[in-house]
């Protein structure tokens, strides 16, 4: 009846001012940066060829990287904290998630500089790791690649927790009971039967952290030092200091390809799970 | 009251109801009876108001009301999910159709407990569907309707989610409530057992198609053909191996003569299990020699399976509990030969 | 040994924030020292008139954002499960949660360049409504799963027209969703950067708060800063709280 014109407010307004808008970039990515730093338009691909030039093919890596060591890490350190929630007290799960859960809700921005208080030379990590006397001097933390992990696994730890969570408590219990009677050791337990079953879970977390620090800007930006580390940065210059908008354009789509590869990726495998 | 005719519905390339036409009587409880996928529950939301027909016109006292939204029909629908409002209690349940007709406050308090005392719901009203049993939820559910004094009530499947015990009880009570209202109920079941007990007649449907109309009493007796036999009741069915000089051969070379004006090219007989006897009758035209191979209890009437050399399949037949059967021990049985229906 | 790891991860999560509430109330300002327990970084903040400009502007965007998106949102969510939606809506309504915050920064400022078209906070507004919209959608769509159809069906048969049977049945019953919804987009509004940064345009006048912060961290800190961090802290966790009652439906009936 007026199902069609209840969804079309909605449609139009992400059409119009999100679909349209990368259809733009799109475009643009095929085009040259004019003299003043405008546009000119002549179609070439120059743009994705100087985008596999070894000093932006670099940066693509090492979003990679970084991405790939936030993501494992996350779901390293993750599994066994969902783990240990499903085996509490049902009463106190859902707090726990909830307390979890709480300072995924802080502003982004403070989160992140919250990190660069705790891993500056004279921050409290180094301090604390000079007074007992491990070191005699600060050693640089901050402005690394080991702080940009650490800040993006300290944002999105909660939500790898809770998919892998959701994963675990949905498991067929009896399932891990048949293992053990039939003779699985904890760790047969472990990695024969818990984990397979819970992989929807594992690797909705991986792949929501890969996907979301690749193309993450403010992290690599506050605590990698302002250095181009990753793709996010790069744009970003193009688009405000380098003026080389249809640069900007053609790494963005680069980014989005990547991500939209890793998602279908991923459908794939979880269609398969189920057959 | 209502007449269909000829009705069709459509879903894509699949048809739903075909051609369908039937006159539903005043006053009438009416059941719709099929196996899934009948078409049944399309009937009924097309007359509800919630499916319109692609041809055909249903008409309510003599005016076409086809094209009239749900809201204006005055018919009204008990799903099957019963679909009582969470977030109101019983009796906001049950006043929101009399809200919408901006009745005075008074009069919807009168109407609502009236009904209320009529549907064994007192001392539920301030109650809230999540603290409701399921035969209370569905109580509820037809005061809902019942306040509105609709013309025709439309009932789907409403016994099908009840256990055992309650379907027996809601069962008199629709019986008592449709009596005692009035009210033309359409029902929509594939339980027989429902539909025989309840209604005054039944239409036996099946792939969009009308089979049957008729009282129960007539289709369980008369099943016009192959469909209706084995849908409704249990029947023998004893597959020919010919047919010849007017005779219809089982089996083992017995027969039994074919009426005398027969048209038909019978496949095989039906015959009840009530109707195949321990003892001869006057009318006893046709005897057979089998042997008990199960009997299964129920308690006061049991069913017994025969092997016998004039069917392939086993065959059934009734016992009363102080008739002795032993297993594995030959019999003679006793039919009469108008018993049996060609199909 | 559950329970120990468990604490573990707690004080991984809490460190951080908790440092920055502890400097706050700091005298020295530093991470180095302790200058003894002071309020004064709070008085200072209260008297940074840029700080409340940002401030009412953030609100103005996320109250706005979340107004349009909470429309939108929700009845995007009412036409894609009452009636089948195909593959191209889910897209749509799927894509603004996913897409990287900078791609749909620069594509919004090339879109708004390529019309000319003036920036301030009604483009931030705007640009906003975007991925909040998505958001609200998702979340209103979870509260249709508890959703028998059949009620919408029972209302229309028993005489209430679409007005009414929205207004009566269809929204009380879904409003817990849409609530928390529009809670999450007010907070992802309320705490969003990069977006607002490109497509602010201009001038000071239209400076939120994000992007205030931003600029304090990225080229000039001052202890300030810790106090507005407690302070934002703070009013999300509250905003938290309210957001869980919401949906445990003491806001219902």
């Amino acid at each position: 009846m007026l199902k069609n014109r209840l969804i079309l407010p909605g449609l139009i307004w992400i059409s119009l001012f999100l679909l349209i808008p990368c259809v733009i970039v799109f475009t643009y990515s095929f085009f040259e940066r004019g003299v003043y730093g405008g546009i000119e338009y002549s179609f070439n691909l120059d743009n994705y060829a100087r985008s596999f030039k070894w000093t932006y093919f670099k940066i693509l890596l090492t979003s990679g990287q970084i991405a790939f060591l936030a993501a494992f890490i996350s779901v390293v350190i993750g599994f066994p904290a969902a783990y240990c929630i499903t085996k509490a007290n049902p009463k106190y799960q859902i707090l726990l998630l909830f307390f979890m859960m709480l300072p995924f809700w802080s502003n982004y921005l403070i989160r992140t500089y919250s990190w660069m208080v705790l891993l500056n030379n004279q921050g409290l990590i180094n301090n604390l790791l000079i007074y007992i006397g491990l070191i005699d001097e600060p050693i640089r933390l901050l402005y690394t690649k080991f702080s940009v992990v650490v800040g993006l696994i300290y944002n999105y730890l909660p939500f790898v927790i809770l998919s892998i969570f959701a994963s675990l408590s949905s498991m067929n219990k009896e399932i891990i009971e048949a293992s053990e009677d039939l003779g699985g050791s904890f760790f047969d337990n472990l990695f024969r039967v818990i984990i397979p079953l819970s992989l929807p879970g594992i690797l909705a977390g991986f792949i929501f952290v890969f996907v979301l620090s690749i193309g993450n800007f403010i992290t690599p930006d506050l605590l990698g030092g302002g250095k181009f580390l990753m793709i996010g940065n790069l744009i970003y210059d193009q688009f405000l200091s380098a003026r080389d908008w249809p640069f900007g354009a053609s790494l963005s789509l680069i980014l989005v390809t990547i991500m939209l590869s890793l998602l279908f990726i991923q459908s794939l495998i979880l269609t398969r799970k189920k057959l | 009251m209502i007449e269909v005719k000829s009705i069709t519905k459509k879903f894509g390339s699949l048809f739903a109801i075909k051609d369908f036409s039937i006159d539903i009587n005043h006053g009438e409880f009416f059941a719709l009876l099929g196996p899934s996928g009948c078409g049944k529950t399309t009937l009924l939301r097309v007359i509800s108001g919630f499916e319109t027909p692609d041809s055909g016109d249903i008409f309510l006292d003599k005016e076409n009301i086809t094209n009239f939204k749900p809201f204006i029909r005055p018919t009204n629908l008990m799903f099957q999910s019963y679909a009582l409002f969470p977030h109101f209690n019983v009796f906001k349940n049950i006043a929101y159709g009399l809200e919408r007709e901006k009745l005075k406050k008074s009069e919807i308090f009168f109407r609502v407990n009236e009904i209320i005392n009529k549907t064994n719901l007192n001392g539920l009203e301030q109650r809230y569907p999540d603290q409701l049993s399921g035969g209370q939820k569905q109580r509820v559910a037809l005061a809902r309707c019942l306040v509105k004094k609709p013309k025709v009530l439309l009932l789907d499947e409403p016994l099908t989610a009840l256990d055992k015990n309650l379907k027996e009880k809601m069962k008199l009570e629709l019986k008592n409530l449709q009596k005692q209202f009035g009210i033309t109920f359409i029902m929509v079941t594939h339980d027989q057992d429902e539909a025989l007990a309840l209604a005054d007649r039944v239409a036996v449907m099946n792939e969009g198609n009308l089979i049957q109309v008729g009282s129960p009493k007539e289709i369980y007796s008369n099943p016009e053909n192959f469909f209706v036999a084995e849908f409704i009741g249990k029947m023998n069915f004893f597959q020919k191996s010919k047919i010849e000089g007017g005779n219809f051969y089982f089996q083992d070379n017995s027969f039994i003569s074919l009426p005398k004006n027969n048209t038909q090219n019978p496949q095989c007989v039906g015959i009840r299990p009530e109707d195949i006897l321990f003892k001869a009758k006057d009318d006893s035209s046709y005897v057979f020699e089998g042997k008990v191979v199960d009997i299964i209890y129920h308690g006061q009437e049991n069913e017994v399976i025969i092997n016998s050399a004039i069917s392939e399949d086993s065959i059934l037949i009734r016992c009363h509990k102080d008739q002795t059967l032993n297993l594995n021990t030959n019999i003679t049985l006793y039919c009469a030969q108008q018993s049996f229906r060609l199909y | 040994m559950k329970k120990i790891y468990l604490s573990l991860i707690f004080c991984f999560l809490y460190i951080p924030i908790l440092t920055l509430i502890t400097l706050s109330f700091n005298k020295s300002g530093l991470p180095t020292s302790w200058g003894g327990f002071s309020i004064s970084w709070y008085f200072d903040l209260f008297d940074n008139q840029k700080i409340f400009k940002a401030l009412l502007n953030t609100i103005i965007v996320a109250f706005f954002s979340t107004a349009i998106a909470g429309l939108l949102g929700t009845l995007l969510a009412m036409g894609m499960e009452l009636k089948k939606s195909n593959k191209y809506v889910e897209a749509t309504a799927f894509i603004p949660m996913i897409i990287p915050d900078i791609v749909m920064a620069i594509s919004l400022l090339s879109f708004f360049t390529l019309l000319q078209f003036t920036l301030g906070l009604h483009s931030i507004i705007i640009s906003h409504v975007v991925f909040n919209t998505a958001f609200v959608c998702a979340v209103v769509r979870t509260r249709f799963k508890y959703f028998d159809h059949n009620v919408i069906e029972a209302s229309y048969d028993l005489g209430g027209k679409h007005v009414i049977t929205f207004i009566k049945i269809t929204l009380p019953i879904i409003l817990p969703g849409v609530i928390a919804g529009s809670l999450l987009a007010f907070t992802l509004s309320f705490d969003e950067f990069i977006i607002a940064f490109f497509t602010s345009g201009a001038g000071s006048s239209s400076t939120t708060l994000p992007m205030l912060i931003y600029s304090m961290i990225r080229f000039g800190v001052t202890p300030e800063i810790n106090a507005l961090s407690t302070f934002i802290i703070l009013f999300s966790f509250i905003i938290v709280f309210i957001s869980q009652r919401a949906v445990k439906g003491k806001l219902l009936i």
